[in-house]
């Protein structure tokens, strides 16, 4: 998927885990949801809340409450849209982009103007202990698009070719998005 | 491309060192349970258009059958055998019947399933009478009727839902 290998990292997150796109727990969950067991989707939100919430943190510059608007729009939109997946198993795959157009179309609606101006003064903290509080800043700062392909490469596992396709862009402007974040984050940082 | 095309030969930090730094964030928390809450507060009032469906055709199946039911006359004097047994059933079905709610009184998925599941007793009920007595044209007349009138109720529930009404059950 990708086309840039990312070394390997000098300081693995030992909580580090990647949604399963094949988990069959996923798969019961969802046929049980489609026939509207609101249990089985409160499964599926356990199970994959936790990986998106970071995702859409960063995504909204470290605006909280904006991320958790994103993440209860985007469950609600799959709660909704559960006939439309067709593999029940790919459902962390099919939920991350759903989520991802929403914070995108959120943003395109202009509702997040003032993330870029004022990142800096607020000084955003994540509402879970930070790693590297101040990279977690930084990315924070960086301009909308650059910090959108940046999270979507780094934080969110996907290629160029999807993140083009999701943003609306060419893939060598997602690259040259991706090079720009990561300029800017050096000179942040260093 | 490697993390190498990054290199700007000027910058203060090394890729690897970026990439580290970016790989060591953190990347699961625990999902809050408010925000569930708020979720489960969303898609209980606005029901998937697949529930809503399964339950319109419950609610009308279930109609149908508490209209044969409430069409259950008094009883004439049972003539023993088959008759008898049909008598029973009627009877059984029709003291239920008052306690059935009508179409617009299920406001939840819950509700609307089990009363699927009530209705789906009842209606086997009915066909296990008939295969008693396939000739038995009363039988034969409730089911017919159960049928037309689960037909209204689709048609007028699908009335009522407009687009701009649609729009507003869902999102």
């Amino acid at each position: 998927m990708k086309d840039m290998q990312i070394p390997v990292a000098q300081a693995a997150p030992a909580e580090v885990v990647k949604p399963a796109p094949d988990s069959s727990p996923d798969a019961a969950l969802v046929e049980a949801a489609r026939r509207g067991d609101c249990e089985a989707f409160s499964g599926l939100y356990t199970a994959h809340a936790g990986w998106l919430l970071p995702v859409l943190w960063r995504l909204a510059g470290g605006d909280r409450q904006l991320a958790e608007d994103w993440l209860q729009d985007a469950f609600v939109q799959a709660w909704r849209k559960l006939d439309q997946l067709r593999e029940p198993a790919a459902f962390s795959g099919w939920l991350k982009r759903l989520a991802v157009n929403v914070a995108l179309g959120e943003k395109r609606r202009g509702r997040l103007i003032s993330v870029d101006v004022d990142a800096e003064a607020s000084a955003p903290e994540p509402p879970w202990p930070a790693a590297d509080l101040d990279l977690e800043r930084a990315i924070a700062r960086l301009p909308a698009r650059a910090r959108q392909v940046l999270v979507l490469f780094h934080l969110s596992d996907m290629g160029h070719a999807e993140i083009a396709e999701i943003m609306g862009i060419e893939p060598g402007t997602s690259k040259a998005q991706l090079h720009r974040a990561r300029t800017l984050l050096k000179e942040m940082l260093g | 491309m490697t993390s190498d095309d990054f290199r700007t030969g000027d910058s203060a930090m090394e890729d690897s060192e970026l990439d580290g730094r970016l790989n060591a964030l953190t990347r699961v928390v625990d999902p809050a349970p408010a925000n569930w809450d708020a979720i489960e507060r969303r898609i209980r009032r606005r029901r998937r258009p697949h529930a809503i469906w399964a339950g319109i055709a419950a609610a009308a199946v279930l109609g149908g059958v508490a209209l044969v039911v409430s069409q259950i006359g008094p009883a004439p004097a049972p003539a023993g055998g088959i008759a008898e047994t049909m008598h029973a059933e009627a009877q059984a079905m029709r003291a239920s019947a008052p306690e059935l709610p009508v179409v617009s009184e299920f406001d939840s998925p819950a509700a609307l399933m089990a009363a699927w599941q009530d209705n789906q007793q009842a209606i086997a009920q009915l066909e296990q009478a008939l295969e008693h007595d396939p000739d038995n044209r009363t039988l034969l007349e409730f089911l017919t009727e159960a049928r037309m009138r689960q037909a209204r109720l689709v048609r007028s529930i699908g009335r009522n839902q407009t687009p701009t009404n649609e729009r507003s059950m869902n999102l």
